[in-house]
């Protein structure tokens, strides 16, 4: 008689065991979806029930009761859009790329020795968390920076400007020189904005549109390259003249085009760039989608009974998804550089405080205070430096070609 | 042997489009196999050896359907079954109206010009792995497991060796993730690792343990047959007796039966029962492993076998060299398709020259026959070999047959008088640049039965069948 539960293969009775059909979702699959429904919700009830002039989480404290309570921790928000869209992409960010790196601790650890050799690398991805958590947390903390005409230009700490330059000195005045205040450590602009909290309120627009590009371009780059990979035919053709068309689209004069009918807004910068960036993704991941199903690991697969679509799912997606990190990565600056050029030109979203908007209201006062133009300047030649680093980087941790290279 | 076989391939054949041009147009066919038959028994194991190319990998790669077989039949019977209560086949017997109209169906499609060629014209067999559905092919993957040579490609790169293995328990429908994992521990420690190795990945491990590793994937779902395809030849030696010696353990504890695949002879006299030798496309040999080995019917076994080192410096078996090339499987020979190296062809009727001699005018008249001798080329070289700058028109048709008979090991003249007047002709013929008369005259005087006809299989005793005309 075997055991109720047998624990050993030979003593497996497989005619008890169901044959599974329909769409298995792995666990992360299911925590993801979990996740996303008090969001959506969330987006729903903004997008329904509260008013246009009404911020969110007040009136949400209002219907639940809980004014006070809210009022108390400070939760008076007002999220727009493109903030479910971050919420959405950091959730996205954290069940599939945190927690199976946590999931898989050798592997973790495998990686992350070999990427530890980029000593250039290390400090960017230092950074960048700074720059993340800045732009998370620091919403949260800091107010949004007021204008004050009266504190413009005010130099930053340790530092001093010709007392004529300033409407009025915060900190104090000695041989005629107006010396900066730890009230504002990096400077005020010209209309007596504190630049060091117009920087931390600018990595939230930077990392949103990092998340939301990325993601968006990995969304439809992976699902076109993998569809067009494993279809072949006139499917793989078709999806391919779309990415060509994609990919030599003007996106520029389009976005302008968008701007003068419909007004600039980040959202509408993120979803046309986003948008009309996708082609060389797919092209990667076609390319590379084919030679893994070329892959023997991909017969073996295929042998053991699994479906087409189990082994896209847990093979070639997985093989692909890892090479094209890289190039996501190398993707987010040029998206960083085009919002800092859109605005410096004066065609971005002026409301956005962006660190191309900050740039674009220095340049006028370059000559006395070029400190509005190079903090924001330098923080995001840091971040561009960063993930450029931080891309290279991953470039030799992941391929396992760049092994052998690096070995020699 | 009176028990049921595990496996039957019956006839089986694949054969390859060659496609051209810009317009894919068919060109022709590669028979990779044409026709192959022989029985699986239970818990024995069987050789498939022969040379690279000779169509090993194509027959593993047909039984399993990860090629759709051209033509033929594969027939299973997993647990010994009886064709009644097979339990591949679900379908037929489940339902007698469904069955009838399955095999109406079936008839259907059968119909030469309709469907695939007809093999058994009248009804097809319910465990015809060729005619499963999906469902029976899923079951069908579990009686049947594949061993591919290379497990350090066989693995993905991103999951966990046990995962790996696992995988396979989730895809049939087990669905406790701590009984797969502790049956794959098990099994993991019985193929000789520990079971810590579970979560390490498939770059942690050597290639005999990866062998090991894919041997415990291949198990897992207990298959009744493995087919193991060039299961050591990616390792050395050491670890090749090693994973040898775990597979026929584990053979005897689970009663496995084995199709074992390999180029190697010396690896399949070790652990084969019965042996079958292949060669373009076609099973020459088959029978017995010690009878193969020792009395080769065919004159290709007994090449293989001569080739075998022997430690025995005593030995007197001659080592015999093939001479030609492997012919395309686009093209094969006429007649018995080893005609073109077999060093003991048959000499036509009336003819009695040295065998060697024979060997090299066929060599030489086979390549007349394909038109592979550039005339010019001949002239070339006659050129280069004068001491004094010569015109090419002023080589003779002497000089031209003498430089192409040594070219070829002819000797000048052949012994046989008849013949030696027939290959005068056909050089000074190719010297005068017409092939075509070359061809004929040729082709006119070599005629013996392994370039005319297709040898019949012979039984010689139990089992031990070859297709040879010398039997």
């Amino acid at each position: 008689m075997p055991p109720e539960k047998p624990e050993r293969f030979d003593q497996v009775d497989w005619t008890e065991y169901a044959n599974p059909t329909g769409w298995q979702r792995s666990t992360n699959t299911r925590y993801f979806l979990y996740s996303t429904v008090p969001v959506l919700a969330l987006g729903l009830y903004d997008w329904l029930v509260v008013g246009p002039r009404e911020a969110t989480f007040v009136r949400l404290g209002a219907d639940l009761g809980l004014s006070g309570p809210f009022q108390m921790i400070g939760l008076t928000h007002d999220p727009a859009g493109i903030d479910y869209l971050f919420v959405g992409t950091l959730l996205l960010f954290v069940w599939y790329l945190l927690v199976p790196l946590y999931q898989n601790p050798r592997m973790t650890r495998y990686y992350w020795t070999r990427f530890k050799r980029n000593r250039p690398a290390l400090g960017g991805l230092g950074w960048l968390f700074l720059v993340f958590a800045g732009g998370l947390i620091g919403p949260f903390v800091l107010n949004t920076p007021s204008q004050d005409i009266l504190t413009a230009h005010q130099p930053p700490a340790f530092t001093s400007v010709d007392e004529a330059t300033v409407p009025l000195c915060v900190g104090e005045v000695e041989n005629g020189r107006c010396y900066g205040t730890w009230e504002h450590p990096l400077g005020t602009d010209n209309t007596g904005r504190d630049v060091f909290s117009s920087i931390i309120h600018g990595m939230t627009i930077s990392m949103q549109i990092a998340f939301i590009t990325t993601s968006v371009v990995a969304v439809i780059g992976v699902s076109v390259g993998t569809v067009a990979a494993v279809s072949g035919g006139w499917v793989d053709e078709g999806l391919m003249r779309v990415v060509d068309i994609v990919l030599s689209f003007p996106t520029l004069p389009f976005y302008l085009l968008i701007l003068y009918s419909f007004g600039a807004s980040l959202s509408m910068f993120i979803l046309v760039f986003a948008l009309f960036a996708w082609g060389g993704t797919a092209r990667y991941v076609r390319s590379k989608a084919l030679s893994v199903s070329e892959a023997e690991y991909i017969n073996e697969s295929r042998l053991s009974g699994a479906s087409t679509s189990y082994i896209i799912r847990r093979h070639v997606i997985p093989n692909t998804a890892s090479s094209i990190i890289t190039q996501l990565t190398l993707l987010i600056p040029v998206f960083l550089l085009a919002e800092a050029q859109i605005a410096f030109l004066g065609l971005g979203d002026s409301d956005v405080p962006s660190w191309g908007q900050l740039i674009a209201a220095g340049r006028t006062d370059l000559a006395f205070a070029p400190w509005i133009v190079l903090a924001p300047g330098i923080a995001l030649f840091l971040t561009i430096l960063a993930f450029t680093f931080v891309g290279d980087a991953l470039l030799d941790a992941l391929d396992p070609e760049a092994k052998t290279e690096a070995d020699r | 042997m009176t028990e049921t076989p595990v496996l039957s391939v019956r006839d089986l054949k694949k054969h390859y489009p060659i496609t051209k041009g810009i317009l894919s147009r068919q060109g022709g066919v590669a028979k990779a196999v044409d026709g192959i038959s022989f029985d699986i028994y239970p818990g024995e194991t069987f050789g498939l050896v022969g040379e690279s190319g000779c169509g090993k990998s194509t027959v593993a790669e047909a039984i399993v359907r990860l090629e759709e077989p051209t033509d033929g039949e594969i027939i299973v019977n997993p647990h010994g079954d009886s064709p009644e209560n097979g339990t591949v086949d679900q379908k037929a017997t489940t339902d007698a109206g469904w069955a009838a109209i399955d095999r109406l169906q079936s008839l259907i499609h059968r119909v030469p010009g309709i469907g695939r060629t007809a093999s058994s014209a009248d009804e097809a067999d319910p465990r015809d792995v060729t005619q499963f559905d999906s469902q029976q092919l899923k079951a069908f993957r579990r009686d049947v497991q594949l061993l591919l040579q290379d497990s350090s490609t066989s693995f993905d790169p991103r999951m966990t060796v046990g995962a790996a293995i696992s995988e396979r328990l989730a895809i049939h429908g087990m669905a406790g993730r701590a009984q797969r994992r502790t049956i794959v521990e098990d099994l993991l420690e019985r193929v000789g690792l520990s079971a810590t190795d579970y979560d390490r990945f498939p770059h942690e491990f050597s290639g005999g343990q990866l062998q090991r590793i894919g041997l415990a994937r291949a198990l897992v779902l207990n298959p009744d047959l493995l087919i193991a395809d060039e299961p050591v030849s990616a390792l050395d030696v050491s670890v090749q007796a090693e994973i040898l010696a775990l597979l026929e353990d584990l053979q005897e504890e689970f009663d496995l039966s084995v199709l074992f695949i390999s180029h190697d002879l010396s690896v399949v006299r070790q652990c084969c029962d019965r042996v079958g030798v292949m060669y373009l496309g076609q099973l020459v040999e088959q029978g017995k492993t010690e009878g193969v080995f020792t009395h080769p019917q065919h004159p290709y076994t007994e090449a293989l076998v001569s080739s075998i080192p022997t430690p025995d410096p005593r030995d007197s078996l001659e080592e015999i060299e093939l001479t030609g090339d492997v012919p395309s499987p686009e093209n094969p020979p006429r007649g018995c398709r080893f005609h073109t190296r077999c060093h003991r062809i048959i000499q036509p009727e009336g003819v009695e020259i040295p065998q060697s001699e024979w060997r090299a005018l066929r060599t030489l008249a086979i390549k007349i026959e394909q038109g592979r001798i550039d005339p010019d080329a001949v002239v070339a070289s006659v050129v280069s070999m004068e001491p004094a700058p010569t015109a090419p028109t002023a080589v003779t048709p002497s000089q031209f047959d003498r430089q192409l008979r040594s070219e070829h090991d002819v000797p000048a003249p052949v012994s046989d008088p008849a013949l030696e007047a027939a290959l005068t002709d056909a050089i000074d013929a190719l010297y005068d640049r017409d092939p075509e008369r070359a061809r004929s005259v040729l082709e006119a005087l070599f005629r013996t039965p392994c370039i005319t006809d297709d040898p019949d299989t012979v039984t010689v005793d139990d089992g031990h069948v070859s297709k040879c005309h010398l039997r």
